[in-house]
């Protein structure tokens, strides 16, 4: 694949900017972290050896407790399993995640009641919420749904955006004038309180949830996209690409795309950014993904709600603020290495 | 007629411009009543000031533009309003080569994507593009570590080269050049100018040569026509057009041409400006500006006639024009 | 000539008259014991909140059955009461009664000096209104067609002021009063017809009681003001009652912001049987200091019928093996030690509370996942997929709760955990109030989760008959069509001996425990609440019967100390000196 050698400067000058690069490979790091989360925050064991077979319960099916010589079939509760081993020393081996807690669980203690201030005894490095259930789990899970869901939307509207406004800026006329206009319509619809309205109504689920965000976002692109088309259809490499006998298509994905997309990767992390922030206000006001789904949002609804217990908020506000600094501080970079300042060649 | 690679029959080009939202459109007629031929082999001159139509008639001849009315024939084939298959079977026959280097390559393609496009619009096989590229990249006397090279890596000259190259990938019978060395420096316009020569002794092509500059049409065409605000006023052999103009537009053309000759009268200019080509003009276009126009000549329009030898002239005083030529 | 005619007249006058029986024995009572304070001030506007804004003004049709209609009820007068404490019969828009021989007709003498809102008098042709009215099909209101059609059977006019209201069955005197007791509807002010749900539906109906409403701000507060010549305020019950002048009711859509507007004292009262608030939020400077207070106060009152609500209809909870799987696979007592804090019990049956007429002996299901296992493999529901979801024909068990209140958010999610153990996956649906209660009366849920507010007696007619199930906008939330339910109900419904009925009554209960499709969830013994201290109530703050410490309309019985208030609202925001104040009143504790 040859790499044209812009696009390879402005990597380089991407790197070398020092806050932006590193703030990527951590929130690489992050989301690395987070599909793998049930390696290191789970209850269910990563390895049980039990009467000399070998059982790796953390992905697939579940195991119920008769596996293991308990006397019930429901899913076996490990972490009772490991206090079992360690007494009993029958040569059973068993190895737990770093944090032996799954964000659905509730685990009370006996005689208080929730939420549990954070212990290194428990496990509960960050607390629990009103429930019960683990705030670390609850924060990882719900990075990685909030990231899955904000690419996801980022996705859709991304593809809805810049083939619309790329045919948009390509056929011109009339086709250009009625979406123009529909575009405006749509862009007026405060979307937000229509997402509010129908979640009222209808529990929405990741999916219906992404896609009726991305209804009502996708139209942000077309405007850049159309202007840029618009300019780009008129250079010369364009007719020469017809004259060459070039489809629509062809043109369009081939030539016009790859002149203008490039600079919509500055756009990109503030897209996420945007995609996490909408998906944590719907969650936190009630409209978004239903209980018990962990959601930032949900859990600074609860911070809110019981102030006095500050590890609620101050972990969902930590974070939060973590992630959308990063983002930040990425897309502050990713800019700077697009600048044109600095790529123009005088001939 | 028959072995006749291009005839080009009456054709006609106009753009509608709107004035607004309340006033009635103008019409800019850009190529008017044109006639050509293109043999195989041959080297067809068009000559004349910008905004004459030129671009818009080699765009026309293209089918980059959709011609108003008139008939474009191939090889025989009447190709004025051929679609998918039939066009597909023109693009691949007649090629264009455009006049800025700059603009007409893809920034963002390597030369190998460039060169390699168009094979892939017109379906071959891997194997043979990679063979194909290299055997023209030695034609136009590139490199082969261009391929992998961006265009902004290469000087102007260069990259007209590319634009030959890309061109020619196809294997064209007709290569229409739109002033394809006017955007180069002058050093590098001969070297370009006799490579296209040598294409086509080499490939036996048919090349329509496009320009404004009446120095650079002669050393390369075997056929010159002058063409004034969309129409051609004049048309011979080459030799022929520098030796014994016989429009008074070819004529004052020919006197322009700058002489590096000590003591050599310098040429006072044409009175007025080229008009607009959106006027309409009764009677012939240039009459406004010609020395020796006539109320008939401000009234009536006139014809394309052969006068000898196949050269053709559109005066009502050609003869009178012939006689008063003092060669240079 | 003049005779003839004037005897004409009275004869024709006798023939259109019906004739009151002799020898009626009519009763009244001025000597029950009052329960308002002496040291009752009027003045002052009382503040309050609802969840969510009414979707009608009306009290019948569609819709109609929303907690606000609680506040509307409230203004409007019966014929009798009952004492709050003692149970007598107390005379209200009647002066006196008598009894008819058939133990089924009530004789009423009306007060003269009844007047509706609009200062229209009240006489016997709003009595025999009432029964156009609610026999009327333009109110759509099927279950009022039916009741007024079937249980009362007749109301007879006598003169302008003396009416009879006849039942269906004869009962005991004070179930008469109870179950026929009619209230006046102005007939000066409803025009029935086709359009009467939509022209109704933001109308002030006039009323006869203290409070009227004087303003709707559309979705965000409603206003009542007490009537000035109130016509009944100098009467023996209602004096020292009803003080506030003015009533807001403010929508406020989360109960933790309603708090927060507490706090500010812009709420007076707030009521706090959710232990979170009780425990977690009702501390601080605000109450150290005493300026807020708070009290317990035990009742012995009917219990609110809450629980899940399993829809028969639905393919999967057709299975009775599945229902009581779902019941023996909830973990109550899992949460009421842990989210509840002991602060709640666990409710036993549908009508709670309700004296000799609850079943002493019933008993929930518990907790038994290993008979929840059993029941849902007899049900055919024996594979389990990857997650331990049974799994029948492909399809996995999912059950899906639909509830509108998201403090009850954290109770759910403890039960779904344990549920799971058990192979069933809950899917938890929280809607707004107002659309939660619009799926429900479109019978388009699964589970629903509700609590029905009480009545005098056990009524099982509008939750378990046939009548009722399969069609819209009746309360029989469970589609239940049972042919032994239906007789059982009728014979409740027609039996006169009161020891029958007792024992009818606790064989539907037990009956609805077994067919499973309502499982109980908690009660409350008690009301409770915190008060801004310029909120005053009497020295026994509540009543035997009443839910709520600070209900305005209800009892009436708080009073504002306008000069406390004011010297309140200024101190509140120093430092005053500790004197907490937490009261506990045991009076009606059920032992």
């Amino acid at each position: 694949m040859i790499i044209n050698p812009e696009t390879r400067k402005r990597w380089q000058r991407f790197k070398s900017l020092r806050r932006g690069y590193f703030s990527l490979l951590l929130m690489g790091a992050m989301i690395f972290a987070s599909l793998f989360a049930e390696l290191w925050i789970n209850n269910r064991a990563l390895l049980v050896v039990h009467q000399g077979h070998i059982y790796l319960p953390t992905y697939g099916d579940f195991l119920p407790g008769t596996t293991f010589g308990e006397n019930y079939d429901w899913e076996t509760n490990y972490r009772a399993l490991a206090e079992k081993i360690k007494i009993e020393k029958n040569g059973d081996f068993i190895l737990m995640p770093l944090i032996p807690y799954n964000p659905f669980e509730n685990d009370f203690i006996e005689g208080e009641y929730p939420p549990y201030a954070p212990s290194a005894h428990n496990k509960h490095y960050l607390g629990t919420d009103t429930s019960g259930r683990d705030i670390l789990a609850r924060l990882v899970y719900g990075f990685r749904i909030a990231i899955l869901f904000s690419l996801f939307l980022l996705a859709i509207s991304y593809t809805a955006g810049i083939s619309i406004g790329a045919l948009m800026g390509y056929f011109g006329g009339k086709f250009d004038l009625i979406t123009q206009r529909i575009i405006e319509i749509l862009s007026n619809i405060p979307g937000l309180y229509v997402i509010m309205i129908i979640a009222s109504i209808v529990t929405p689920s990741f999916w219906s949830l992404a896609l009726l965000l991305a209804a009502f976002s996708w139209m942000g692109l077309t405007w850049y996209m159309r202007t840029e088309t618009y300019r780009e259809v008129n250079r010369e490499y364009v007719t020469a690409a017809h004259s060459l006998g070039a489809s629509h298509l062809r043109i369009i994905t081939h030539h016009i795309l790859p002149n203008t997309i490039a600079i919509l990767i500055t756009f990109f992390p503030f897209s996420v950014a945007a995609g996490i922030t909408a998906l944590t206000s719907l969650d936190y006001l009630g409209f978004g993904l239903p209980a018990p789904t962990p959601s930032w949002g949900e859990l600074l609804q609860q911070g809110t709600d019981n102030l006095e217990y500050q590890w609620i908020t101050a972990s969902a506000v930590t974070a939060l603020s973590l992630v959308l600094i990063l983002v930040n501080f990425i897309g502050e970079a990713v800019r700077e290495a697009f600048d044109p300042k600095t790529h123009t060649f005088y001939e | 007629m028959t072995d006749l690679l291009l005839d080009i029959q009456n054709l006609h080009k106009s753009f509608k411009i709107s004035n607004g939202l309340f006033k009635k459109s103008s019409t800019l007629r850009a190529v008017i009543d044109v006639s050509l031929s293109l043999k195989q082999g041959e080297t067809l001159g068009i000559v004349g000031e910008s905004g004459c139509g030129k671009s818009t008639l080699a765009k026309t001849i293209c089918r980059l533009y959709e011609a108003d009315s008139g008939r474009i024939i191939f090889n025989g084939q009447d190709i004025s309003r051929s679609q998918n298959k039939a066009m597909s079977h023109l693009r691949k026959n007649i090629q264009y080569v455009f006049q800025d280097p700059n603009e007409s390559l893809n920034p963002r393609h390597s030369i190998h994507s460039i060169l390699a496009e168009p094979l892939i619009i017109h379906g071959e096989k891997k194997s043979g593009i990679d063979t194909r590229i290299h055997s023209i990249l030695d034609k136009v006397g590139l490199p082969k570590s261009a391929l992998t090279k961006f265009p902004h890596e290469f000087s102007g000259g260069q990259k007209q080269r590319i634009g030959i190259a890309r061109a020619l990938m196809l294997n064209p019978k007709v290569l229409i050049c739109d002033e394809p060395v006017s955007a180069l420096d002058v050093s590098v316009q001969s070297q370009i100018i006799n490579l296209l020569l040598e294409l086509q002794r080499d490939l036996g092509l048919g090349i329509v040569f496009i320009a404004h500059d009446l120095a650079v049409v002669k050393h390369v065409s075997d056929r010159v026509a002058v063409m004034y605000l969309g129409k051609i006023v004049e048309q011979a052999a080459a030799s022929e057009i520098y030796q014994t103009p016989q429009h008074p537009y070819t004529q004052h053309l020919i006197r322009s041409i700058p002489r590096p000759v000590i003591g050599s009268p310098s040429y006072s200019p044409l009175p007025g400006e080229v008009p607009s080509p959106l006027e309409i003009h009764q009677g012939c276009a240039f009459a406004e500006r010609c020395h020796m126009a006539t109320r008939e000549c401000h009234q009536t329009v006139p014809a394309l006639l052969t006068s000898d030898n196949d050269h053709k002239v559109a005066c009502h005083h050609r003869l009178i024009a012939k006689q008063q030529w003092i060669p240079l | 000539m003049r005779y003839i005619g004037l005897l004409l007249l009275v004869i024709s006058s006798l023939v259109n008259a019906a004739a009151l029986p002799k020898n009626l024995k009519w009763e009244s009572n001025n000597s029950a014991p009052l329960w308002a304070s002496p040291a009752a001030e009027k003045g002052g506007t009382f503040t309050d909140f609802i969840l969510s804004f009414p979707p009608t003004l009306r009290v019948v049709g569609p819709d109609s059955n929303s907690s606000f209609r609680g506040f509307i009820n409230a203004n409007q007068l019966s014929l009798t009461s009952f004492h709050p404490n003692t149970l007598e019969i107390l005379p209200e828009l009647a002066t006196e009664w008598a009894y008819g021989k058939d133990n089924k007709t009530v004789y009423y003498h009306l007060d003269k000096n009844a007047r509706w809102s609009d200062g229209v008098p009240v006489t016997a042709d709003d009595y025999l209104f009432t029964m156009t009215f609610m026999r009327s099909k333009f109110i759509n209101a099927p279950w009022y067609n039916n009741y007024y059609t079937e249980q009362i059977v007749n109301v007879t006019k006598y003169d302008d002021y003396t009416i009879s209201v006849t039942g269906a069955v004869a009962r005991p005197k004070e179930e008469l009063h109870y179950y026929y007791g009619l209230q006046p509807t102005p007939k000066h002010f409803h025009t029935l017809d086709d359009n009467w749900v939509k022209n109704y539906n933001w109308k002030i109906e006039p009323n006869t009681g203290p409070y009227q409403i004087t303003d709707v701000k559309n979705g965000k507060e409603i206003i009542f003001e007490r009537k000035e010549n109130w016509w009944a305020k100098d009467n023996r019950y209602f004096k020292n009652r009803f003080n506030v002048d003015r009533v807001v009711i403010k929508v406020i859509r989360d109960m933790n912001i309603a708090y927060k507007y507490f706090e500010k004292g812009e709420i007076d009262t707030f009521n706090m049987l959710q232990p979170d608030l009780w425990h977690d939020k009702a501390k601080g400077r605000l109450y150290d200091s005493g300026y807020i207070e708070k009290f317990v106060f035990y009742n012995d009152a009917p219990r609110s019928s809450s629980g899940f609500f399993l829809n028969m209809n639905d393919p999967t909870l057709a299975d009775q093996n599945v229902r009581s799987a779902l019941a023996y696979a909830l973990n109550f007592d899992k949460v009421t030690q842990t989210v509840l804090r002991n602060d709640y019990e666990r409710l036993e049956q549908f009508h709670s509370g309700y004296g000799e007429y609850s079943n002493p002996d019933i008993k929930p299901k518990p907790f038994d996942l290993n008979l929840a296992n059993q029941l849902l493999d007899t049900a055919g529901w024996t594979t389990r997929n990857g997650e331990g979801i049974r799994e029948k024909n492909g399809k996995p068990l999912t059950l899906t709760i639909t509830y509108g209140n998201k403090e009850h958010t954290d109770r759910l999610v403890v039960l779904r955990q344990d549920a799971r153990k058990a192979g069933i996956d809950i899917e938890l649906q929280l809607l707004d109030p107002s659309a939660q209660y619009k799926t429900i009366m479109q019978k388009q849920h699964q589970i629903a989760m509700l609590g029905w507010s009480t009545g005098f007696r056990p009524d099982y007619w509008q939750h378990f008959h046939s009548a009722n199930a399969h069609k819209p906008q009746t309360n029989n939330v469970t589609n239940t069509d049972d042919k032994e339910m239906d007789k059982m109900i009728s014979d409740y419904d027609t039996e006169t001996s009161r020891e029958k009925r007792i024992a009818l009554a606790h064989q539907l209960e037990q009956k609805i425990m077994v067919m499973g499709a309502f499982i109980p969830s908690w009660k409350t013994t008690y009301t409770r609440g915190a008060h801004w201290r310029w909120i005053h109530l009497p020295d026994v703050p509540g009543t035997k019967t009443g839910d709520s410490l600070y209900s305005v309309f209800g009892d009436g019985l708080l009073w504002i100390d306008k000069k406390d208030k004011i010297d309140t609202m200024a101190a509140r925001k120093n430092q005053g000196s500790k004197n907490p104040v937490t009261k506990v009143f045991e009076q009606y504790k059920v032992k």
